[in-house]
Order: C-alpha cells, then structure tokens, then sequence
C-alpha cells in the first residue's frame, strides 16, 4: 500500500507495529475512514473509540489485512498488508465482533481446526489448546457444542482461540459487549495478564471503563475522522475539566445564580433534556458554594473519559 | 489481499477438511436427504415407466435411469451446498470471518468451497452407486470410472452455484437459480429418456451444459459403453470446471473482501 512512499517514507518511525498515514477506506461512494493518521507502540494498548458507524470496525478489518485500504499508506508489523497480508496475519490475534464459531464443533475442535488454518503441528497444537481451555476455565466445557454454551462462555472461547498462534499484536474489536459483569471480569482479568505481559494491543469498545483500564493512549473516531488522540488523563485534561456537577433542572430561579456561579469559578455550562452540567477544575469548592445556597438535587462527580467522548461527538443518537 | 490476483496454497485443503469434519456430525440428515431423493426417482420412475418403455438403447429402462440419476443427484448436492450452505456459513455463522483473520485468503475460502462441493457430490455419487446396485439397477463396477467426470461435472455447478451466492442477498435469491438454471439441468440432461428425444433448439441447450456430459459418462461406464468418449468427456468437463473455480474464487473473494 505504499501509494505515496516520498512523502511517508521520511517521517516514517522504524519498529511500530501499526503506522498509518492518510489512510482511507471507501465503500462505493460512503467514506468509512478518511485520511487517519496514527500509530500503535510496541508493548502498548491503542483504544479505538467512536459511535456506531465512527469507522473503528473498518480500520481493524485494515490492520488485520482482511479489507484492503482504498488509498494512504498503512504498514502492519513492518509489513506491507496487501503484499504480505499471509504473514502479517500469521502474527495476529484477532477477537472478532461476532463469535463466528462453528457451531457444529466441540470447543475443542473449535481451538484444533482454527491451529489447523496456521499449520500449527498437532502436537504442538494439542498442547496450547489444553493450557488455552485451562487459563479460559473453558476445561471442563471442552465436549460441549457450542450452541449448547451461554454467550459469556462463547465469548471466552472467541478471545482463547485469539491466543492459539501466540501473537505479537492483539486485536478485540469490542470484546466484552453484551456480556454479564462476571463474564466481562473474567475477561478483563485475562486480558491484564497478557497486557502485563507486553502484548501490543489495538482494542474498541463502547464502554469507557475498559479503556480507562486497558489504554495506554486512546484515539476517539467519528465520521471517520480521528477527532483527538492522547492518553485518558491528558485528554481529560485537554477537553473537559477536572469535575462534573449535575444537576436536575428545577423550576429555573437557581439559574441565574448559578450562571454567575459559573462565570466565578470559570466553569463550561452544558443544557442536557433533563439536566445542567457544568465543568469546572474546583469542583469542591463550587460544590460548598452551591450547598450553601440550598440547591439539593446537584452531584458532583470526576469527570472521565466518557465526559470528553460526549463533548467531542455530541449527544445525539446515531442510528 | 489485492482484490485482483488469486492467492491460492494448500491451506486451502485444511478448509476443505473443516467442512468435512463439520460435516461427519451431521452426516445422517445428508445422507437421508441425498439417497432419498433419487431412491424416490429410480422408484417411480423406473417402476413406473419400465413397462410403458420397455427398454431404451437396448437397455432396460431401470439400468438406462440408475446412471444418470446418479449424475443429476451429483449435481443437486453441489448446487445446494454452494448455495445454502456457502450462504449460511458467509451470512449466518460467519465461519468466513473468523477464518479470514487467520493465515487463510479469502480467495482460498472460495475455492475450498467449491472443491468441498465437488468432493461431497462424489461422496453422495459413491454412496447412490451402492443403493442402486443393491436394487439391481447398477451392476458393474465400472461405473465407478465415472467419478473423475462426476467430481468434475460438481465442481463446475459448485463453481456456478457460488457464483450466484457471491451475489445473493438472502436465501430466497437461491429460488431463482434453482428455478432458471438446476431444475432445466436436471431435467433436460438426458437422465430421464435420450437428449436426442429433444426438439433441436432444447437439444442444442442440454449438450451445452455440463451435466449431460457427466450424465453421458456415467452411464457409459455402468453399461459398458465407448472408454474414448469416456476419457474425452472428463477431460472436457475438466477443462470447463476448473477455469469455472478461478471465477468463482475471485467472485466470493470480492464478496467476502470489501
């Protein structure tokens, strides 16, 4: 995909797993991912996120060498993904949206026939699938169909059967959507462990607790478009300020005093359908003025990445 | 993963054996559906025309049905694996997605697809040979020099019946290939009474299309007929079903590829 090599290849930093330059992805006419430029680390987690349709689906199915780019420059483990798409793939880790199983197999010719695909010898096979269904606490499941499993269990053997070649880079497009909290505990504990042991890692996800958890840095997406990218802390800081107080939207004469309340403490002020949020880095002590003038119904909160994703794409519903 | 160039390995077989395993569980239903069909045939046809007919060719008219049943029931098994059973395994399990993300191309996931229809066409073929001949109508051993024609007679309509399901949107598209295309095949292939029976226009059509071929074949080897006709027939059929494979790999790649 080298479409453009004078002009990237200068700037281009030698060992990243991922770099991308300008690339694009179009469907026909519909522009999925324009012109993004980005890397991922070595060792590192890179959190993708956006709304729905934001294009993150689009630029893993890039990175994991499936959708070809429309046009820009993309490398993936130093490779060219159109030209050595087979051995680019032969060191991912790829954690689909979908569980994609067969449905047909046990969960342990599920493991087997996916080891098959990366002519990993029977034997050696043999014994990565045992110590995958160990750690995965999939063992005692490893006859059962897998219509017959719940989805959290699915869903573990999905992310198990990722780890069957041993990759370098690890891709979860959305890994824990859907799933019960013990299930996406469990898997968050897993995840730690190959985090922690310096797996690079490119992860989206619509829930902002697992990116604060896992990403060293985060890109958030809309329309294609990356709109900032930075670490949670920095984007918190960048963006929003260091506090939220909520509060539920009365009959209207706290109003004004609040707006002067605001302007003093310099904080941003944002009308929601039920509610006025403001932002403000001295949080505590807005909260003792407020307090003093009798206004109940007010939280005061920290403020998250979530803040910074509602502020950058807006509130309304994509779809 | 450059949509236009084919990149086909070995890796291809290991697919072909995924369907093959999937397809051992469930191998009663397949059989049950595969036997059945032509057993039905061979029943009411056979029976119910030997004595209107008598013979066809010199032959009585059960011998004359059994080969080319087993022909067009070849054929049926290709065109309904590579049709609901390519399109449930792309659309519903997304058995494709989940091997794309591995060293296997897309390319490769097509065209195991149209070898495994093939090869199951002459899994059920064998297994039809066997019904039949415990029903007397086959009673030679050499209509197993048929199989090379029959696997690939299946793998050009398993190659066509991908080529449809690279464009079908849901599984009622599959009523209008059945209808335009299968059902003319099986009927016109010469398995039920000689193509020669034919008005000129329709006879023209039926040497046209794979089947009749296969059908020739077969039943050239279970009666005894011309082994010239037999191995120029196949090597025809061979070279009409392989470039078929190609298209249909880089039909499904660009549907599996976006």
């Amino acid at each position: 995909m080298k479409l453009n090599p004078a002009t990237s290849g200068a700037e281009k930093v030698q060992g990243h797993p991922v770099i991308a330059e300008n690339l694009t992805k179009q469907y026909g006419r519909f522009v999925a991912v324009d012109r993004v430029s980005f890397h991922v680390k070595k060792g590192e987690c890179l959190a993708l996120l956006g709304p729905n349709g934001a294009g993150k689906t689009t630029l893993i199915k890039m990175i994991s060498c499936v959708y070809p780019p429309t046009s820009g420059y993309l490398e993936v483990m130093g490779l060219d993904p159109l030209r050595d798409g087979r051995k680019i793939k032969s060191v991912l880790g790829v954690i689909p949206q979908e569980n994609s199983l067969d449905p047909d197999l046990s969960v342990m010719q599920n493991l087997m026939v996916y080891a098959s695909y990366f002519r990993i010898p029977k034997n050696t096979a043999q014994a990565r699938v045992t110590k995958l269904l160990e750690d995965f606490g999939l063992m005692r499941f490893q006859r059962w169909k897998i219509a017959d499993l719940s989805g959290g269990l699915k869903r573990r053997l999905t992310i198990a059967r990722a780890f069957i070649n041993q990759p370098q880079m690890l891709i979860l497009d959305e890994p824990t959507t859907g799933l019960d909290p013990q299930a996406r505990h469990f898997i968050w504990e897993r995840l730690e462990t190959f985090k922690a042991s310096g797996l690079t890692m490119i992860l989206t996800t619509h829930y902002i607790e697992e990116a604060s958890r896992f990403a060293d840095r985060v890109i958030i997406l809309d329309r294609g478009k990356i709109l900032t990218e930075g670490s949670p802390e920095v984007l918190i800081k960048k963006h929003v300020k260091r506090f939220v107080i909520e509060m539920l939207r009365g009959d209207g004469k706290e109003e004004k005093s609040m707006t002067e309340l605001a302007r003093k403490f310099n904080a941003d002020i944002e009308q929601t359908a039920e509610k006025t949020l403001y932002y403000a880095d001295e949080g505590e002590n807005l909260l003792g003025e407020l307090a003093r003038m009798g206004l109940n119904n007010i939280r005061l909160r920290k403020a998250t990445l979530e803040d910074v994703f509602i502020k950058l794409t807006g509130r309304e519903i994509r779809e | 993963m450059r949509k236009d160039v084919l990149n086909i390995s070995t890796l291809t077989l290991l697919v072909v054996r995924r369907h093959l395993l999937v397809w051992l569980k469930t191998w009663p239903s397949a059989l049950a559906w595969a036997i059945g069909e032509p057993l039905v045939f061979l029943l009411a046809f056979g029976f119910g025309f030997k004595k209107l007919i008598g013979g066809i060719q010199g032959h009585d008219y059960v011998l004359f049905l059994a080969p080319g049943l087993v022909a067009v029931g070849a054929m049926n098994v290709a065109c309904y694996e590579c049709t609901f059973g390519s399109f449930s395994r792309l659309e519903m399990i997304r058995a494709y997605d989940a091997i794309a993300s591995t060293p296997v191309m897309p390319e490769e996931i097509a065209f195991a697809d149209a070898l495994w229809g093939a090869l199951k066409s002459c899994i059920m073929a064998m297994v039809m040979m066997m019904v039949f001949a415990v029903f007397g109508a086959i009673n030679t051993f050499t209509v197993l020099l048929a199989l090379p024609a029959l696997f690939f007679m299946s793998l050009f309509f398993a190659s066509l019946s991908l080529i449809a399901t690279s464009v079908a949107k849901n599984f009622d598209f599959f009523s209008y290939y059945f209808t335009v295309i299968v059902t003319p095949a099986f009927f016109f292939s010469g398995a039920f009474f000689p193509v020669e029976q034919l008005p000129r226009v329709f006879r023209i059509a039926a040497q046209c299309l794979p089947i009749t071929h296969a059908v020739d074949v077969t039943r050239a080897s279970a009666l005894h007929g011309s082994m010239y006709s037999i191995v120029l027939k196949t090597l025809i059929l061979a070279g009409v079903s392989i470039p078929a494979a190609f298209i249909a790999a880089w039909r499904m790649k660009k549907r599996i590829v976006k």
